[in-house]
């Protein structure tokens, strides 16, 4: 299977998508000729790129939508045996320095979820990555309540940031979006603003989607128990 | 072989009688039309040995002259049709002028009759089918056949009869469906010198079918639609049978055997009807005699419709529409048998339907009501006394019975509604007690959610708007290659169920979406009741196959015996049946509840 050309539509995109469904992730990365890890604790991001090649995503490394003519994000989701996310969502790196002059339909935040293609997988700790099966596509943007709860956690969490109390973040902050380390090492450094507007080297940070969020969304649009 | 040659009529007459006089029953029924078409208010019958050794029946009809009686036993002699066009539009009973004859031809044939315009009647005696005598004789009006002896020159016709007892249950069954096709006659039965039937003359077919059916457990439904007019009284789905041998169907109150006709009545129980069964009852069909041909069988008991199909439908559609709602809850009420139900429509003249003669638009359902049970002479049995129901005294309608039983007949009525039931627990984790002012109801929980579950799936599906919910993960079901080959085919009916499902190999099938309202259920199984409904439905309509497969469904994707239940829960169950159809039963039709007076509960204990 060569990777397929990008997709011209949505539809064209979900019954790609579709398509995959109930397949396993060592079927698929053997049609793509890439080799499956054994374990995914130390090739993060495998499953998505995977699939992300399966679907035909353009967009690379680019800060753009991963299937950039139709402005749709590709979010692969891992959940557990009774489908229930078992991690969260990594959504956007944080701009540091940049977060206090945007808006919320400015924000990458809002880029990145205004139309997602989500793809479950089998997260079980104890199914080798091969053996993991890809599940039920599901295309979704957020409704007019998650979008406020979202927009909420977002003005309160940039806010913390752009007024330079990036270093006063921790993980409990946020009902649906959260702010954690995104950092390949704990060396890793990025620059951001004190509250007196100098700068200085910070932990590079990410929003999340907190796994509470994805498993309501989940809940909503699929028969959740019959995962496993 | 001989030279070709007209058969002598005594020949003649004997292969009619083969046709026309099967048994001692045909016989019966053939005087007894005679009877009715001549006028009678009142038919006796009596036979002896089961009738071959005699009967002999009696009616004070309008009787014949000399001369009439002579013609009358001549092949092909008839005062009921005169023409072609009259045979068309036939509306006596009989026609053929074949009945006398052939009886005389294979018995000892006696006949007395005198009309109104005569003074003394006339005796005509044949024996064998040999030359009539006749003499004066002293009679009444009307008229008196007497057979002896049937048989007694065709050995080998008798070899075919049954015993004793069969063949005078086979004339019971012809003086019922007599009695059932013409209320306004009195019937006598009598058997071995006993009287063992006797139906007065009803005021109308509701309380004939009560006199005759007796266990006052039927429910009225009526309806017209375009030519065709049903009046239908019928039993509960449990109270149903085999075959349909408890089911008498009346076509312009000829009693009939139709096949079909017995099938839409049972299609229009729904799926509360097993496949196979039949409901007790009696159904008649009125319409334009233009429209059906009765000259299909010698003895009439079958009848050709112009329109078989358009028939069926709106039969169909009639007691469809009325039994949906019919067996409901027990109400305090009971329908007056002093007073009767509205008549049926007459059917309208087929020419002012001529652009839609069948009302394919719907039928119009007149009304719908229980009928009361009634004593059958000669054991009558009193009707239960009359209890007012507290609730239901503001109406000023007359108050009739409290039905006073775990036998209650479940039955609609608009004032006493499910949810207005008072929950009070659930017991063994199975059953809702509730009550009201009239009794105490138990409730089979799972029954009930079955139903109401059925109901909402059936309904969605009709609407073309079943909710699928999406499988996180598909569900791998190995199926045969025709399973495989029905999903690959038959998608888009499928996916109008709810189910989403996809062929993966040439036994393998994936399911990607269930039906929301099921989704709690295991999806394999719920696919499985699909196909294995739609498969053994062969060459059946899929939408057919679907309500079974839905009911199987809901069985499985509901509340089960066992499931404990909030009273919350408990009273929102009882709010989702008021809007259900055929509430009273879940869809294989078990009961959904049983209904104790607070009259029967005090006469138990010794209170009354």
């Amino acid at each position: 299977m060569a990777q397929p050309l990008r997709p011209q539509s949505e539809a064209e995109l979900v019954a790609r998508a579709r398509a995959l469904s109930g397949r396993r992730v060592g079927e698929l990365a053997s049609e793509l000729g890439q080799p499956c890890p054994p374990d995914l604790r130390r090739a993060k991001g495998f499953v998505g790129g995977l699939v992300e090649r399966a679907l035909g995503a353009d967009a690379g490394p680019r800060a753009l939508p991963d299937f950039s003519l139709l402005g749709v994000e590709l979010k692969t989701l891992p959940v557990d045996a009774r489908g229930r996310p078992v991690e969260s969502t990594f959504v956007c790196t944080i701009p540091l320095t940049e977060v206090a002059n945007l808006e919320w339909e400015a924000s990458p935040v809002w880029r990145k979820l205004r139309r997602v293609l989500w793809v479950v997988v089998e997260g079980q700790r104890s199914l080798p990555p091969a053996q993991r099966r890809i599940g039920e596509p599901l295309l979704w943007s957020p409704s007019p309540a998650q979008e406020r709860a979202l927009r909420f956690d977002w003005e309160e969490l940039a806010g913390l940031i752009g007024r330079g109390d990036v270093e006063r973040i921790t993980g409990h902050l946020g009902n649906c979006l959260q702010v954690r380390p995104k950092a390949a090492t704990s060396r890793s450094r990025r620059r951001g603003t004190d509250r007196d507007g100098a700068f200085f080297d910070a932990m590079p940070k990410g929003f999340y989607l907190r796994a509470t969020f994805t498993a309501t969304l989940l809940a909503e649009h699929f028969v959740v128990s019959a995962a496993g | 072989m001989g030279t070709v040659r007209i058969l002598p009529p005594e020949l003649a007459n004997q292969i009619a009688a083969g046709e026309v006089v099967e048994r001692p029953a045909s016989a019966v029924k053939e005087l007894i039309e005679n009877a009715l078409d001549a006028g009678a208010r009142h038919c006796q019958v009596e036979i002896a040995a089961g009738g071959v050794g005699l009967i002999e029946v009696l009616d004070d009809g309008w009787g014949m002259s000399e001369a009439d009686a002579t013609l009358a036993v001549e092949r092909h002699a008839t005062s009921k049709i005169a023409s072609l066009v009259e045979l068309g539009q036939v509306r006596t009973f009989g026609f053929r002028g074949e009945a006398l004859p052939s009886i005389a031809s294979v018995s000892r044939f006696a006949l007395i009759t005198r009309s109104r315009e005569s003074d003394a009647g006339i005796e005509l005696t044949i024996e064998g089918g040999a030359t009539a005598t006749t003499r004066p004789a002293g009679s009444p009006v009307g008229t008196r056949v007497t057979i002896r002896d049937l048989f007694f020159n065709v050995p080998a016709r008798r070899k075919f009869l049954r015993s004793t007892g069969t063949e005078a249950g086979h004339v019971t069954d012809v003086v019922e469906a007599a009695a059932l096709a013409r209320p306004d006659v009195s019937f006598t039965l009598v058997r071995d010198g006993r009287p063992v039937r006797e139906w007065l003359s009803a005021p109308g077919r509701a309380e004939r079918v009560a006199q005759v059916v007796g266990d006052g457990d039927l429910t009225r439904c009526a309806g017209a639609r375009g030519p065709l007019s049903v009046e239908a009284f019928l039993g509960r789905p449990e109270t149903a049978r085999a075959g349909a041998g408890g089911l008498h169907l009346f076509v312009n109150d000829r009693p009939v055997r139709d096949r079909a006709l017995a099938l839409a009545v049972a299609q229009a129980y729904g799926s509360v009807l097993e496949r196979g069964r039949y409901p007790r009852g009696v159904v008649y069909l009125d319409i334009d005699p233009v429209l059906v041909d009765v000259n299909v069988h010698p003895q009439k008991s079958e009848v050709r419709f112009a329109d078989p199909r358009a028939v069926n439908d709106a039969l169909y559609s009639i007691l469809s529409r009325e039994l949906s709602t019919a067996f409901s809850l027990p109400p305090a009420r009971r329908w007056n048998p002093g007073k009767p139900p509205p008549p049926p429509a007459p059917p309208p003249e087929p020419k002012a339907e001529a652009a839609d003669p069948w009302g394919l638009g719907g039928s119009a359902p007149v009304a719908s009501a229980p009928v009361a049970s009634a004593p059958v002479a000669p054991a009558p049995v009193a009707p239960a006394p009359a209890v007012p129901g507290p609730a239901y005294e503001k109406s000023g309608e007359p108050l009739v019975a409290v039905q006073d039983s775990a036998r209650s007949p479940i039955r609609p009525s608009p004032e006493m509604r499910w949810s207005n039931l008072r929950f009070i627990a659930q017991v063994r984790h199975t059953f809702l007690v509730c009550e009201s002012d009239d009794g105490l109801y138990v409730l089979d929980q799972h029954a009930a959610a079955e139903r109401v579950m059925f109901d909402r799936l059936r309904k969605a599906y009709r609407d073309s708007s079943v909710s699928s919910q999406a499988l996180l993960f598909p569900v791998v079901v190995d199926v045969t290659g025709a399973e495989a080959e029905l999903v690959a085919t038959r998608a888009d009916e499928i996916a109008a169920v709810g189910f989403d499902l996809r062929v993966r190999g040439p036994e393998s099938i994936s399911v990607h979406g269930v039906p929301k309202l099921l989704q709690k259920t295991s999806p394999e199984r719920l696919v499985r009741d699909l196909l294995s409904e739609v498969m053994r439905s062969g060459g059946r309509g899929f939408s057919d196959a679907v309500d079974l497969a839905l009911a199987t469904m809901a069985c499985h994707g509901s509340i089960r015996a066992g499931d404990p239940l909030s009273p919350s829960e408990g009273t929102a169950l009882l709010r989702a049946l008021d809007g259900a159809e055929f509430a009273g039963h879940c869809p294989h039709g078990r009961p959904v509840v049983t209904f104790t007076s607070w009259h029967e509960l005090d006469r138990r204990v010794g209170r009354r």
